[in-house]
């Protein structure tokens, strides 16, 4: 089974080939090959589980490499590993895309570019599962472009609409920004350990990476000397913080929900947004190179921590349901770097596992409502629990997994993150409680001014969605559930195939756990109080918390800081660089061209009449010449002979007597 | 005895008249006459070196046959072109016989 | 200075022949240059005879004057009006042929001519025609055969350059 790893990259990469080149010809428009593809990956993933799981849950060890570019003395290899942790990412990438393969169908029918989407899908569901087996850093950073490209060309799917082109810009720019930092950390190891192969990079970090100082200055900080590792797993963590939206370059991730909702929900809510928390646990040992305390550690928790509660504050304000879910998924991108931060390796996998279901499911079922409705705003919406039941009842199950209420999935994870937080860096903890009850309370409020109450929009004619829509909603509900009963205290399934040093698994608190859900029920009772029972208005609310409204409804003005602090500055130096290019280049440009003008008009001019006199000279003088001589050519064959007798005579006199 | 030099200055003299005669002749049939002239002249000298360098195998004598009967072909077939010449023209004159004029 | 009879029959018949030379190059009438031509041919025949070259003096005789003269007066009769014989003898441009001509001469005279070469030997071969005809068979065999290909061709030739046109 393990030996048919390759085949679960390599089918969907075929697949998205085949529809791009066949698209409308094959079955369903391209969709059923597609989901084919998924379904026999996801199908290899079970099987992989299954046997290591009949072996005594020992996480697979598989690799396949070859020789890939002999440079020298420095061989890159390029192949495919697998193993827990790849094991745990391949199960969530296949089943969540297939998933949003299967809903897609009903989602973009009619869709003049049906078969292009599912191409594209195809393409993403390739580099991502790529990306998870990836054996090295590169193979992972070319894959890590890929599921980026894949996602510029799903958020500007519908292209025609400006917002959309504009998002899917903004993505991929964004991003590419984080992208930079990844790869100058790629370079920084390679540079230092001549290899890009994950196991010789984890070799080298106690005795070289570690040890190896660099000292450097940083802007309001001063000169620092930081060990190489750290330097490297923080750029490294630039990439992760692109592609996992983490504070400030999030920004991207909510206008990417201008994108086709399937696409929100595989690509920016469960998995590729969930690749920046994968590198940061694939490069783990990098960023843990000595202890709970290390320096890029603590980085990626503050990031995390300030990610999740900032996101979690413009979640409470948005009005757009996928916005809100959107921030959501900021937010818990946030938690789970935190969880990785604070040590918590396998608590912010876990997070990422259980995540990955439920925040899928949440998308898929904005989806089904934005299907039903035509409208993402939800004060258009209101009392759609009737009307669309099943997608209902899916949604509060995600809804209450996500708040993590016990016994859904997002409670297990959420706690052992908290756990991890309240063991080793205490203030983390009150951040994730904090977040908590924000989860909870902009999650009710999306439930109940979505599905419950009146219709408050009287034109809006909701219908249920077809069957091929809610059956997914369905399966990721029930994910919702279950999910997080693979890492129970007492069945530990998850911490066995995902444990960073085999650590062992904290010991379960109560008191956590309780303080936890407390959390949880208060920011659920909250929303309640506010939006179902009206005890307090929201325009109340919103009138005594004005100047926190205003930030938060302006996203903490990150847009605009980094417009102002990245774009800007931008600008100028282009403008610099243009006035530049314009006046100084282009003025030497234009008077070498000038010069070589006027050099040109005088060596035409000497030409024309110095070279070309010459010229002319040379050729009069030869038809003068010529004309002499063809008053010799009589054609009378007596001349002839008397020239060639004077000739002689010439000749001899010449010879003889001169 | 005849000292060698006296029929070589003879054929100087016969290819000297010959040579003007060529040179300055307007009749097709009067050139002619010059170069069988001129021919003679190199006859003469092919006898006198016989008798001078090879007087036993007359090599020379052998040469002046040959010229002899290239000289009677060569007269043939001049001839033979000034007739064509003056079936086209009705005259023989050289001078109008200028067909290789620039 | 001893003049022997060979020498002075020499000298009577080189110029004799140099005579008839000069009157073929500057007879005004054709018939009669052609004529001369005859007689120069004949004085060349008998400066043979003087050089003990008898058989070359025959064929001179036979061929030159008996063929290429008679054919000469052929084509004088077949192209040239002889009795109002009108036309100009020489070219304008003898003004010029003339120095050339004499160059030219002087020049051989000098060269060939003041050679020192090798005096005549006097046991010559005797049997002239003996050894020509044997070196024509032998020696020079296939330069022979040679020759009466050409001269077929030479005949061929003047045959279809002469005929008459088929109109």
């Amino acid at each position: 089974m393990l030996e048919l790893t390759p085949l679960i990259p390599a089918l969907p990469l075929a697949g998205s080939a085949l529809i791009a080149c066949f698209g409308g010809r094959l079955p369903g428009q391209g969709s059923y090959p597609a989901i084919a593809t998924l379904a026999a990956g996801w199908l290899i993933a079970l099987g992989i589980l299954g046997q290591t799981l009949a072996h005594g849950a020992h996480p697979p060890h598989w690799e396949r490499s070859i020789v890939w570019a002999p440079t020298g003395d420095t061989v890159l290899r390029m192949g495919l590993a697998l193993d827990g942790l790849g094991l745990a990412m391949l199960l969530v990438v296949t089943t969540v895309s297939l998933l949003v393969h299967i809903y897609s169908v009903g989602y973009m029918h009619g869709d003049p570019r049906y078969p292009r989407f599912f191409s594209f899908l195809q393409l993403f569901s390739a580099s991502m599962l790529m990306l998870v087996l990836a054996d090295n850093l590169l193979l992972l950073y070319i894959s890590w472009e890929l599921v980026g490209l894949s996602s510029y060309l799903l958020i500007g799917f519908w292209f025609q609409k400006p917002e959309a082109m504009r998002a899917a810009k903004k993505a991929f720019i964004v991003t590419r920004l984080g992208d930079i930092g990844l790869f100058l950390g790629l370079l920084t190891l390679f540079n230092a350990v001549g290899s890009v192969a994950f196991q010789d990079i984890f070799a080298a970090v106690d005795a070289q990476l570690a040890t190896t100082t660099v000292s450097f200055a940083l802007p309001l900080i001063g000169k620092v000397v930081w060990p190489l590792a750290a330097v490297a797993a923080i750029l490294i963590f630039f990439g992760a913080m692109g592609k996992s939206a983490q504070f400030p370059l999030h920004v991207w991730l909510p206008d990417a929900m201008e994108g086709p909702t399937p696409v929100s929900a595989l690509i920016h809510a469960a998995t590729m947004v969930a690749a920046g928390v994968y590198l940061v646990a694939r490069m783990y040992p990098v960023f843990h190179y000595t202890d709970h305390g290390s320096l890029a550690l603590t980085f990626v928790a503050g990031v995390g921590a300030v990610t999740a509660l900032m996101a979690a504050t413009i979640g409470l304000v948005m009005n757009d349901i996928k916005r809100v879910l959107a921030y959501s998924t900021v937010s818990q991108l946030g938690y789970m770097m935190m969880g990785l931060g604070v040590g918590g390796y396998t608590a912010g996998m876990f997070h990422l596992f259980t995540h990955a279901f439920f925040k899928a499911g949440l998308f898929l079922g904005s989806g089904s409502v934005i299907h039903g409705t035509g409208t993402q705003d939800i004060r258009e919406m209101g009392g759609l629990a009737r009307r669309m039941p099943q997608t209902y009842w899916t949604f509060v199950l995600a809804t209450a997994a996500l708040a993590g209420i016990f016994p859904f999935a997002g409670f297990w994870s959420k706690d052992e993150i908290l756990l991890d937080a309240w063991l080793n860096m205490r203030w983390v903890f009150y951040v994730g409680l904090a977040g908590g009850v924000l989860t909870a309370f902009y999650m009710g409020r999306l439930v109940i001014k979505t599905f419950l109450g009146e219709p408050r929009q009287p034109d809006i004619h909701a219908h249920e969605s077809p069957a091929v829509m809610t059956t997914p909603l369905w399966i990721l509900g029930f994910l919702s559930i279950t999910a997080g009963l693979i890492n129970t205290p007492w069945n530990p399934v998850f911490h066995h195939y995902v444990s960073f040093a085999q650590a062992e698994a904290p010991p379960f608190s109560l008191a956590i756990a309780a303080a936890g859900t407390a959390a949880a029920i208060l920011g659920l009772a909250g929303a309640l109080a506010v939006y179902r029972w009206e005890l307090v208005s929201a325009s109340t609310l919103r009138r005594m918390f004005r100047p926190l409204y205003v930030l938060f409804s302006n996203k903490w003005y990150v847009d605009e800081i980094l417009y102002a602090l990245l774009v800007k500055p931008l600008f100028s130096v282009c403008r610099a660089a243009f006035a530049f290019d314009r006046w100084i280049v282009d003025g030497l440009v234009n008077l070498v061209g000038w010069t070589g003008l006027v050099l040109s008009r005088i060596q035409g001019w000497l030409d024309r009449w110095v070279v070309d006199g010459l010229v002319n000279a040379v050729g009069y003088a030869v038809r003068g010449a010529g004309w002499l001589l063809t008053r010799l050519q009589t054609g009378l064959a007596q001349t002839n002979v008397l020239l060639a007798f004077a000739g002689l005579v010439a000749l001899v006199w010449l010879l003889v007597y001169r | 005895m005849i000292p060698t030099w006296w029929p070589v200055a003879l054929s100087a003299l016969l290819f000297g008249i010959g040579l003007f005669g060529l040179l300055s002749r307007r009749n097709a049939i009067a050139i002619l006459m010059c170069i069988e002239l001129m021919l003679n002249a190199a006859n003469i000298n092919l006898v006198a070196f016989s008798r001078a360098v090879t007087p036993q195998m007359l090599t020379g004598q052998v040469f002046a046959i040959f010229v002899m009967a290239i000289a009677a072909a060569e007269a043939a077939v001049g001839l033979a072109i000034v007739i064509a010449l003056y079936r086209n023209r009705e005259r023989i004159v050289v001078d109008e016989v200028d067909l290789l004029r620039w | 200075m001893n003049v022997t009879w060979e020498q002075a029959a020499f000298l009577a018949f080189g110029a004799l022949t140099l005579s008839a030379a000069l009157l073929v190059v500057f007879s005004r009438n054709l018939f009669h240059a052609a004529l001369w031509l005859a007689a120069t041919f004949t004085g060349v025949a008998c400066i043979y005879v003087t050089l003990h070259a008898e058989f070359v003096a025959m064929s001179q005789m036979i061929v030159y004057v008996g063929a290429v003269a008679v054919l000469m007066l052929f084509a004088v009769f077949l192209t040239e009006d002889v009795v109002g014989q009108k036309s100009r003898r020489l070219r304008s441009a003898w003004v010029l042929a003339l120095p050339v001509a004499v160059a030219v001469c002087a020049i051989l005279l000098r060269w060939f001519s003041g050679y020192p070469w090798k005096p005549p030997v006097s046991d010559h071969a005797t049997d002239t025609a003996g050894v020509i005809g044997i070196a024509f068979i032998q020696r020079y065999l296939f330069a022979f055969e040679l020759t009466s290909v050409i001269l077929l061709t030479a005949l061929i030739g003047a045959i279809l350059l002469a005929r008459e046109e088929k109109a």
